[in-house]
């Protein structure tokens, strides 16, 4: 769907301190709209904030500071008429493990205020949009990981919301069930519903985002279009190395490389690097040279165009999941 | 609001009885504990402490007195537990002879044995061959000696409190024979009647006082047994006790899914719903409650048909209906209170079953589920009273065996109902306190 030009969230400096005054501050001072028919994505790192500040948008945690209006309401004063409007997914299970998919959706469905045939008819569409309707009547503790997240985002669309928030919804699932649940983000935004969608996959935010902003240590350090944030990279590319047992010094003398503005391991395990560089492949000789004389084996090299996960190494020098 | 609060409700109360592993711990395992007891304490009918075995060593020798009359105190006591056959002399013990089954041994390392395998309650030794000469001399006080095995709990008390009672009438009357003929010489010379009219008035009063106490005056209309005449039934009072045991219990786990909710986010998923904190808690507590409400009335169902398969004819639970219901009323409430406090003290749904096992077996412990609470110390004799098991067990129990009616049991009704009130206005402070659930 075409968003609109209408904010239907408005954040305006919300901040966010746990246990004050000398708890943390988990997010600082934010300020965006979300447009109406838009899918906006929250992307960052583990701790950057995105939870809290989707808590403190649906009500669940009080600003420190701020407020956010959820179409026309006010989050700290008029929270009901905020939650008639808001569909949340959180990122753990939320669900009841010894019931079945159809008892959580008749449960949750009359705390979202339905009942009788309109509950029925809605558990029955959820059902077949989250594709478990064979599977219905079967404990939560059966399914598998992918089917209790698409129960968790079924929950979540019961009441046809305006507005769905997405908090992590593909963590710790396969590559299909991840599939799966990207198509049907899409598919609820070509209804209409507009989609607060946090990760820290940048290939989900780019893959789904109208716009994305990017938050670290809870303030907001980018926001726009894909390409609005691209171009804050100029036009570097990203050359992507994998060198098991790459060591610190390879990595730093990766960074001092000629046009190489940062170098940084993204998989441990792998020993996958990411070089950000104005031209990946004038760059890749000196790369391979610096493996070389560490005694270490290249087994893998990639040369990728300007990405999200290079805007946010670009500015902050580090990777989203690092 | 109203069908959200009854859907967290019934959530609840579903999920619980769904579980057949809590069905059986919140269930079953009291009903079978309870048929347990039952049957150790006899296998039908009204099992009555009659028979409780206790083993007499008498080694008094008396006394012979002027005009060759004997008297022997000893033989007295051994006379009240042990029937002498001859139905004259054992008429007056006919009803401690009913709860005691005595047997006079001569020798107490044997019956100490039989105690220790558990054949005897107890040894009744009455010490030392003078023991009615030096009683009557005041030389010295004879003693009785009672060795019991402490684990057994109502046998050795019928024990004690029967020879306490003889003791006590015997020192009585020992007390008037040596005061009696003293004080009536006085009031005698007082009066100015001559000596030796006194000293037959003496004389006559002094062999009178011995021939009541050889007669053995003591009957038990006489002993103050605390009600251990009456019949008891085990299963009438450990199937309350066993069910307020595991109803605390099954509240402590209510307790456990409210922190629960918070640690599977289905908490907060509700808090995202136009549903307040207060439905939320509403929900729960009634949930608790309707949960502790189908347990006990399934363990009053279940009790009942065990008890009627065992032979037991007399109803456990009694038949003062309103009584009964009103009594499980007010322990389930006190209970669900307790349940909430506990969810309110607790960070964590790990400490939630921690805090509420400890709880759950300290309440039961004091309100005399495993250990009858006359053998606390009378120091220590308020401290059932602080339990809602005490209030609970006692009503049950009175009401059971037709002691009370409704209007008797106002008592522990009330202060089941104050204790719910008082744990739950703690809990609800204590939830306002942390601002969060």
């Amino acid at each position: 769907m075409t968003p609109t030009t209408n904010p239907i969230i408005e954040l305006h400096g919300l901040s966010k301190q746990f246990n004050p005054p000398d708890g943390v501050i988990a997010v600082k001072d934010v300020s965006f709209n979300i447009m109406q028919g838009e899918i906006f994505s929250l992307l960052g790192p583990n701790g950057a904030g995105k939870t809290t500040t989707i808590g403190m948008i649906s009500g669940l945690l009080t600003p420190t500071a701020g407020d956010v209006i959820v179409g026309g309401h006010s989050v700290t004063r008029e929270p009901m008429a905020v939650r008639k409007l808001i569909g949340v997914v959180p990122q753990e299970l939320a669900l009841y493990p010894t019931l079945s998919a159809r008892q959580n959706l008749a449960f949750f469905g009359k705390m979202y205020g339905l009942g009788g045939r309109e509950l029925k008819r809605r558990i029955g569409e959820v059902l077949e949009f989250t594709e478990l309707t064979d599977r219905a009547d079967d404990p939560i503790e059966q399914y598998s990981g992918g089917m209790k997240r698409r129960v968790n985002i079924g929950i979540g669309l019961l009441h046809r919301p305006q507005i769905l928030f997405l908090d992590e919804p593909t963590v710790a699932i396969d590559p299909q069930s991840r599939r799966n649940i990207l198509d049907a983000v899409k598919a609820l935004n070509a209804e209409g519903i507009t989609v607060l969608y946090t990760t820290h996959y940048m290939e989900e935010a780019q893959e789904l985002s109208h716009r994305v902003g990017i938050i670290d240590h809870g303030q907001i350090i980018a926001l726009g279009t894909q390409n609005d944030l691209t171009r804050m990279v100029g036009e570097q590319d990203t050359l992507a190395l994998k060198v098991p047992n790459a060591t610190p010094d390879l990595v730093d003398a990766l960074g001092r490389l000629p046009g190489v503005s940062a170098c940084v391991r993204v998989d441990s395990e792998d020993g996958e690097l990411h070089v950000l560089a104005d031209e990946g492949r004038r760059a890749l000789p000196d790369a391979i040279r610096l493996i070389n004389e560490a005694g270490l084996s290249l087994q893998a090299v990639e040369v990728r165009e300007p990405t999200l996960e290079a805007v946010f190494l670009h500015l902050t020098g580090r990777g989203l999941r690092d | 609001m109203r069908q959200k609060i009854i859907a967290i409700a019934w959530k609840d109360i579903y999920a619980t009885f769904k579980d057949l592993n809590a069905v059986a711990y919140l269930v079953a395992l009291p009903v079978v504990l309870s048929a347990i007891v039952g049957l150790a304490f006899g296998t039908g009918g009204d099992v009555s402490i009659d028979t409780v075995p206790v083993a007499v060593v008498n080694q008094d020798q008396g006394v012979t007195l002027r005009g060759g009359h004997s008297f022997n105190l000893g033989q007295t006591l051994e006379r009240a537990f042990v029937p002498s056959g001859d139905p004259a002399q054992d008429e007056p013990f006919a009803a401690i002879h009913d709860l005691v089954d005595g047997t006079a041994y001569d020798d107490a390392e044997r019956a100490r044995d039989q105690i220790a395998d558990g054949d005897l309650a107890a040894l009744i030794t009455i010490a030392g061959a003078d023991f009615t000469a030096n009683a009557l001399s005041g030389d010295a006080p004879g003693t009785v000696a009672i060795l019991y095995d402490s684990g057994r709990s109502v046998g050795p008390s019928v024990v004690r409190s029967i020879v306490s009672a003889i003791t006590n009438s015997m020192n009585s009357v020992i007390l008037a024979q040596r005061l009696g003929p003293a004080a009536l010489a006085e009031i005698g010379a007082a009066a100015g009647a001559d000596e030796a009219a006194i000293a037959g008035a003496a004389a006559q009063l002094s062999a009178e006082a011995m021939s009541i106490a050889d007669a053995a005056p003591i009957r038990l209309e006489k002993v103050d047994l605390q009600g251990e005449t009456r019949s008891f039934d085990a299963m009438q009072y450990f199937a309350p006790s066993m069910a307020i045991l595991f109803m605390t219990f099954a509240m402590g786990a209510g307790a456990t899914t409210i922190r629960l909710e918070r640690e599977r986010w289905t908490l907060q998923r509700i808090l995202t719903t136009p549903t307040p904190r207060w439905a939320f808690m509403g929900g729960k507590l009634l949930g608790m409650y309707g949960t502790g409400l189908a347990q006990m009335v399934l363990l009053i169902v279940a009790t009942t048909l065990v008890a009627r398969l065992m032979g037991r004819q007399n109803s456990i639970w009694g038949t003062d209906a309103l009584a009964l219901v009103l009594l499980v009323l007010a322990v389930v409430f006190a209970a669900t209170s307790l349940g909430l406090l506990i969810a309110a003290l607790s960070r964590t749904a790990e400490q939630a079953t921690t805090y509420s096992s400890i709880v759950a077996l300290v309440l039961g412990m004091l309100g005399g589920t495993f250990i009858p609470i006359e053998n606390l110390p009378d120091a220590l004799s308020w401290l059932p009273k602080l339990t809602l098991n005490y209030w609970g067990i006692q009503g049950f129990y009175n009401v059971a065996t037709g002691e009370e009616s409704l209007s008797g049991v106002s008592a522990n009704l009330l202060a089941l109902a104050v204790m719910g009130v008082v744990l739950f206005a703690a809990s609800l402070w204590r939830f306002n306190r942390r601002q969060e659930l």
